[in-house]
């Protein structure tokens, strides 16, 4: 819904119209297909300005912008709070957002400055530190959220499309082929 | 238009079929070919083919929680969110816990479809014949009551109905799976053709054959005519098909009832009772109070085709009281409600296998391969009655790693690896009519309309129970045998009813005294009302009911048209 690109409009069109040829023509065009664009999702998240930057930060550190896009190239940080406002209970949500202020503190303890300072390398080890955490409320915290980035970017339009061949009407299932 | 007035000649028609799912789709389609005028009344919204299917062309990216419903949602709907439609794109098909209370004297998990097309927008669209073993069953091994139909009686009609809804399969040749009108086939996959020939050399009756389904393979001109097109494997069924390509109401009988000119489909109506005139000495209609406005409106008619789902028939029967009928219409062996039946379910068995390491599958298969009833088939074998079929599928997936943090991690992101061949099976096991398992109504609580709650009180018992162990038994011997290693065995202690597959409440039979339907579908007592959902069902046997109760509304309402013509209804 929210993780769309410009150039798939016109896949999207071309498959609603591959789809009122192929199918029969005495269909009407369904309301649906007026209604396509993405509504915007409703972001109800307790986060102030700052804790939303830092959490994009320790996303964007996370999956990475390389020769491919990054996690929050593909609006993964709006996938894992939207995860996080609606699949968690309001004490478990309360819980979940609450340690994102403990990576700025565990990042001055540990470099003596913000996460938000600190160099990408840095960045990148201060996340492998809180993965193996002793605190468990910090690393459970992280892994959550490291769940719901995969996730969030493993069933991105980019990734399903480029990397992981998703077709959306194969039309065929063969049963037994050659590995390529 | 409402009661008032002097309207109730347009509220008149040959034949009122109520409910719209599979069985009610083909009763008002054949009505309405057969040149009556029919209604066709629906307590839920209408779903009109491709336009209100909200989420059907939607990219797995399109939804906020990659499927997954909030927990608010999940909460609200304890029981709908056991069953496995209940996700984010077809969650608006599925009824909601609060909307339409029902009591359970015992555990019941009630899965239903209120809209027009009902669950056959949302079936697993397995198609198989009984054979002569399964209407032969409770006259063989002594439960139930005998059936009054023969395979030979209904194979014609097995066959009518499979051309039209378009059934894809292979001629097995297995005397207990009769093969049908089949186009041709969905392919098998290394594994399961694999274990298919281990178990011919192993075992006599056994077999993994390609699971047969009412998708369109190869399109006939009777598809055509439907507009309807070839499956092109989305395996997204379950939000509506834009093409076609599965059989449902939605897609095919209630179009093509429409487009006969004859039939009138008329959502939001819900039916409070079947209503009989004691002078006339039959039913004469029927009485809706309509969903929205809750307005009593009446409609009449010669004939009335009960197909409002199997519980919900035997609710409407029940509530349905009149002098003649104090106990509900037809009832008066008091047996409507009983002999409850569903399929066990329950149990799984699941391992890996290593064989086939250069071969995998391609595009997205629709289904796997199905193990027909081989326990006790032609003699008792075991300590318990009857036996079970299995859904046997086997595919390999693609994974990555998830170690590391940064450029790392998304190395292992990127490298995507196909992992190893699973195989997985579930057992469909028959389950015994008791008449201990019955549905009631509440004497006091009612819904939003006025109808009396239903209470559900039936469960396992010592024969399922024995069933399910000799499914993972056998089935884990088998598993070992063939090669499969991994092998993890469950049992899911689901509550009856999450099969989706609750039959009986007004059972078939020879006898007016032990049963409440004849061998067409007439209640014994009232000749001009039919019961052709799964409510008729005088015992389960293992296979996917749908295509069984689609045979039987075909036949019923030939036979009740030509009734009709000789006025004897």
């Amino acid at each position: 819904m929210f993780r769309s690109f410009t150039f798939n409009k016109m896949k999207r069109r071309n498959l609603i119209k591959n789809l009122a040829f192929g199918a029969v023509a005495a269909v009407a065009m369904p309301t649906w297909a007026k209604n396509w664009t993405a509504s915007e999702l409703p972001i109800t998240s307790i986060l102030s300005a700052n804790e939303d930057a830092l959490l994009v930060d320790i996303i964007d550190t996370l999956i990475p912008k390389t020769d491919t896009p990054g996690a929050i190239e593909v609006d993964v940080d709006k996938f894992v709070k939207a995860m996080a406002d609606s699949m968690f209970s309001d004490t478990g949500r309360k819980a979940f957002y609450g340690q994102i202020p403990e990576v700025d503190a565990f990042a001055k303890r540990k470099y003596g400055s913000s996460f938000a300072n600190l160099s990408p390398n840095q960045k990148t080890e201060c996340l492998g530190l809180i993965e193996q955490n002793e605190s468990e409320k910090l690393s459970g915290f992280f892994k959550t959220l490291k769940n719901y980035a995969i996730q969030g970017y493993t069933s991105s339009e980019w990734y399903m499309t480029e990397k992981a061949g998703y077709e959306y009407a194969p039309g065929y299932g063969y049963g037994c082929v050659d590995v390529k | 238009m409402t009661n008032k007035g002097k309207s109730s000649k347009k509220r008149t028609y040959d034949a009122i079929v109520i409910g719209s799912g599979i069985s009610g789709g083909w009763a008002a389609k054949e009505l309405a070919e057969k040149g009556l005028k029919t209604l066709i009344l629906e307590r839920g919204p209408d779903v009109k083919h491709i336009v209100d299917y909200p989420t059907t062309m939607k990219m797995p990216w399109d939804f906020e929680h990659g499927l997954r419903l909030p927990l608010k949602e999940r909460e609200e709907n304890p029981i709908a969110s056991k069953c496995y439609i209940f996700n984010e794109d077809a969650k608006h098909f599925v009824v909601k816990d609060k909307e339409h209370p029902y009591v359970q004297d015992k555990p019941f998990d009630w899965i239903r479809g209120y809209q027009v097309g009902g669950k056959s927008l949302l079936w697993a669209r397995e198609t198989q014949r009984w054979s002569h073993l399964d209407f032969e069953g409770p006259g063989r091994d002594g439960f139930a009551v005998e059936w009054p139909v023969t395979y030979d009686e209904i194979a014609p009609w097995y066959s009518y109905v499979e051309k039209f809804a378009g059934i894809t399969g292979n001629k097995d040749g297995l005397e207990s799976l009769p093969d049908g009108e089949f186009m041709k086939p969905f392919e098998q996959s290394c594994v399961e053709e694999y274990f298919d020939n281990f178990l011919q050399k192993n075992y006599k009756n056994r077999r993994a054959i390609i699971a047969r389904k009412a998708h369109i393979t190869d399109p006939q001109d009777i598809h055509i005519q439907q507009g309807r097109a070839r499956c092109m494997h989305r395996n997204l069924c379950q939000r509506g098909c834009p093409y076609g390509g599965y059989f449902s109401s939605n897609a095919s009988t209630i179009p093509w009832a429409l487009n006969t000119g004859n039939c009138t489909l008329r959502a939001d109506s819900v039916v409070q009772s079947i209503i009989y005139d004691e002078q006339k000495g039959k039913a004469v209609g029927v009485k809706v109070i309509d969903r929205i406005t809750k307005e009593e409106i009446d409609f009449f008619a010669d004939i009335i085709f009960v197909n409002a789902a199997a519980m919900n028939t035997t609710a409407l029967l029940l509530n349905s009281t009149s002098n003649r009928f104090p106990n509900g219409i037809g009832n008066d062996n008091e047996l409507m409600g009983t002999h409850i039946a569903f399929h066990n379910y329950r149990a799984r068995v699941s391992g890996t296998y290593e064989g086939f390491a250069d071969k995998t599958t391609s595009g997205r298969r629709v289904g796997g391969s199905y193990m027909p009833r081989w326990r006790n088939l032609y003699e008792q074998e075991t300590d318990f009655i009857r036996g079970y079929a299995a859904g046997f599928s086997s595919g390999r997936g693609e994974g990555h790693g998830r170690d590391g943090v940064g450029a790392d991690l998304k190395a292992n992101l990127m490298n995507r690896e196909l992992g190893p061949w699973h195989v997985g099976s579930h057992m469909m096991g028959e389950t015994i009519p008791k008449e201990t398992s019955r549905l009631s109504l509440d004497k006091s609580k009612t819904d939003d309309w006025g109808i009396p709650l239903i209470h559900f009180d039936l469960d396992y018992d010592q024969n399922d129970e024995k069933m399910i162990k000799d499914y993972i038994e056998t089935t884990t011997e088998m598993f070992e045998k063939a090669g499969f290693t991994n092998i993890k065995a469950s049992d899911s202690k689901q509550a009856p009813g999450l099969d989706i597959h609750e039959m009986g409440g007004v059972r078939m039979g020879k006898d007016t005294k032990t049963s409440l339907l004849n061998k067409y579908n007439q209640l014994h007592e009232c000749k001009n009302v039919f019961v052709t959902d799964g409510a008729m069902m005088t015992s389960t046997s293992t296979q996917n009911p749908s295509l069984t109760y689609m045979a039987f509304t075909a036949r019923a309402v030939d036979y009740a048209v030509k009734e009709l013509k000789k006025a004897n209804l």
